[in-house]
């Protein structure tokens, strides 16, 4: 028997020094201990698996892992940790969440304790559990798991270290940094777990895009027009759109050199922006096809503000509407499809008039529903580029629009561009 | 203003040209339910329940008490839509417009085929009819031709591969083909038998179409190539 290579294994998915390991083994073995046995004790020896099963765990490359494992040993590169603290049966508890790779791929995780690694650091991870979330495998590193730093490095194929453009950032990532400039914040006092709550809000911007944030635990270096590096923040989504969750577990820090904030959006079709699940701010182009109904001049609650048929609202019952004009457009690109939404404003310049205007046009014509089809008779079939924030839920993809305007590009050099791409004609 | 469509999966409206919708022939329903969508497949693999033309509203007939037909013009040929009583709006459209004028139609894909005839006609039933003007004609011209084009290079893939049916579809599945081509191009497959002459042709005149809006070109070709030409089943 080969009690040297059992002991290399051994020492390293633990840890610890081979000699001593080998030793262990070679006294075991002397009582005719099966290998496998002995094995097991030796890891348990040294705070190593044996959760009570009677298998090693498997010793599997990252793409290998699937939910039908139960206990898995692998070794890998740590990609990013973030620290987050949850509520789990009425008890707060810390646990650090991210990402490990090798050469194959990569998984999430969740421990539940502190193992002591870091993002860089290679491991071998000991008897992990494995959980299914949406679908993937993710590696649960819990009481029975051991955790054992590697001399030598793990070679991967991807990004260490949690840093990203906000752009990248999507609901669900953890130990995100992110370096960015505060474009508004406000105090809010919320009605938290723990009662009343101090918590700040508001919103971010790099030079690839602008977030919500949410800062839970506030930190005074937050302040409007600053620039902060938030190290270790988490992502969740809010109202169908990414957002930044700042917490007791981030650093925040001043930054000397000012983060420049893009003045732009990104663009993409709408096939794209839809199936991303909905963006803080974009920039949309495509066609208006049709003016939705609760379009023009319509009548709000005094109470809640919401939008009101007949004068009767859904929360509210009978009430005395208040006039406003809003716009809910269907823009379609070919690739997908939303409603923007447009609220007084720019339903007004579109409208060619105010409030007063339209509610004469409604008089004059004894029917609301004039408004509405002059605003439908500006708009549709014709291109246009909106900005805002995109929601995609049950209630369908909607964007929220800042900005509306018609696209002004010349359909000529639109034509020669593509021809250009397309390697015919000039 | 035409019927809501409510929120959730609202069909996208589809660019095409005439002259491909024209020889489309096969439609189809999701389900038996009432309510399920209805889909026009094209020969190329567009899978159609709303689209979005831009053309020249050319004629406008009285067929008979309730209705009248429009045709909107394309650089490629025509779309034929019928406006009824269920359509007020774009029948008073219709009925006061004085063609020649650019018009935006959007409107579901339907097809016809009469009792006595062997031929399947195309048309839109309208949810909206707009006037709009010359550039929106030749951005509708340049975005349908991309669109086509896209279209054609998956279509080509996918004769390639040597997949067919249920295959096909499962292997578009694993791409980020989007979903409704991935349901149209095995159909167009096994009911048109497209084969690379139509393709060839259908993009030779999305090309001219667009050559014709960048000023290089006074007229577009005919599309005169059949959809089975030089298919898999030839």
């Amino acid at each position: 028997m080969d009690v040297d290579k059992h002991a290399d294994e051994l020492a390293s998915a633990l840890g610890v020094d081979k000699e001593e390991v080998k030793e262990d083994l070679e006294n075991l073995l002397q009582y005719s201990v099966p290998i496998d046995e002995a094995k097991q004790s030796v890891r348990r020896k040294h705070g190593g698996g044996g959760g009570g099963g009677d298998a090693t765990p498997e010793s599997l490359d990252v793409a290998d892992l699937t939910t039908e494992h139960d206990n898995v040993t692998v070794t890998v590169r740590v990609l990013t940790k973030g620290t987050r603290s949850i509520r789990y049966q009425g008890e707060d508890i810390t646990i650090r969440e991210g990402e490990f790779a090798d050469e194959t791929g990569t998984v999430s995780y969740t421990a539940w304790q502190e193992f002591g690694f870091e993002p860089g650091d290679s491991i071998t991870v000991g008897n992990a559990g494995v959980r299914e979330w949406e679908g993937h495998p993710e590696l649960n590193l819990g009481d029975s798991t051991s955790v054992a730093l590697e001399s030598d490095e793990v070679e991967v194929p991807y990004g260490i270290g949690g840093e990203r453009d906000l752009i990248d950032l999507e609901p669900g990532d953890r130990g995100r940094t992110v370096e960015v400039n505060v474009v508004e914040v406000e105090e809010r006092t919320i009605d938290g777990r723990d009662g009343e709550t101090e918590i700040l809000s508001g919103v971010i911007g790099d030079e690839t895009g602008r977030l919500p944030f949410t800062d839970w635990d506030p930190h005074p270096e937050i302040e409007t027009g600053e620039s902060v590096r938030l190290a270790d923040v988490y992502v969740r989504e809010y109202r169908g759109a990414p957002s930044v969750n700042v917490s007791e577990f981030s650093t925040v820090e001043a930054l000397d050199a000012p983060v420049t904030v893009t003045d732009s959006a990104p663009s993409m079709s709408i096939g794209d922006a839809v199936t991303a699940g909905g963006l803080f701010d974009v920039a949309l182009s495509g066609n208006v096809i049709e003016v939705r109904d609760g379009s023009g001049l319509i009548e709000r609650c005094p109470e809640c503000n919401r939008a009101i048929q007949n004068g009767e609202c859904r929360s509210h019952g009978d009430v005395e509407g208040v006039d406003d004009l809003r716009t809910k457009a269907i823009l379609d690109d070919g690739t997908g499809t939303c409603t923007v939404i447009l609220g007084r404003e720019l339903t007004e310049s579109i409208y060619g008039g105010d409030l007063d205007d339209a509610r004469d046009a409604a008089r004059e014509a004894m029917d609301r529903e004039v408004v509405a089809e002059d605003i439908a008779a500006e708009l549709v079939g014709d291109a246009y580029r909106a900005r805002g924030s995109l929601s995609v839920d049950e209630y369908g993809a909607n964007l929220n629009a800042d900005a509306f305007e018609p696209v002004d590009e010349d359909p000529e050099t639109a034509a020669r561009d593509l021809l250009a791409e397309l390697g015919v004609g000039a | 203003m035409s019927a809501d469509g409510g929120p959730g999966n609202r069909e996208v409206a589809r660019r095409l040209f005439a002259a491909e919708f024209d020889d489309a022939s096969l439609s189809y329903s999701e389900s038996d339910e009432e309510r399920a969508p209805n889909y026009v497949v094209t020969p190329t693999g567009a899978r159609v329940n709303r689209l979005f033309a831009v053309g020249v509203l050319t004629e406008v007939e009285q067929v008979n008490e309730d209705s009248l037909r429009g045709r909107v013009v394309d650089p490629t040929g025509a779309f034929v839509t019928y406006a009824g009583q269920y359509q007020p709006d774009e029948h008073a459209f219709l009925n006061r417009t004085e063609p020649p004028t650019f018009v935006a139609l959007s409107g579901k894909a339907r097809t016809f085929e009469p009792e006595d005839s062997d031929r399947v006609f195309t048309s839109v039933r309208p949810e909206s009819i707009n006037e709009v003007d010359a550039d929106t004609r030749d951005r509708w011209v340049v975005s349908a031709a991309e669109r086509t084009l896209y279209r054609i290079a998956i279509f080509a893939e996918a004769l390639d591969s040597g997949l067919r049916g249920d295959d096909l579809r499962a292997a578009f599945e694993t791409t980020s083909v989007d979903p409704s081509l991935a349901a149209g191009i095995p159909k167009a497959i096994e009911h048109y038998g497209t084969g690379t002459a139509y393709l060839e042709a259908v993009r030779e005149l999305a090309v001219e179409a667009v050559e014709q809006v960048a000023g290089e070109r006074d007229a577009v070709g005919a599309l005169e190539a059949e959809p089975g030409e030089g298919g898999p089943s030839n």
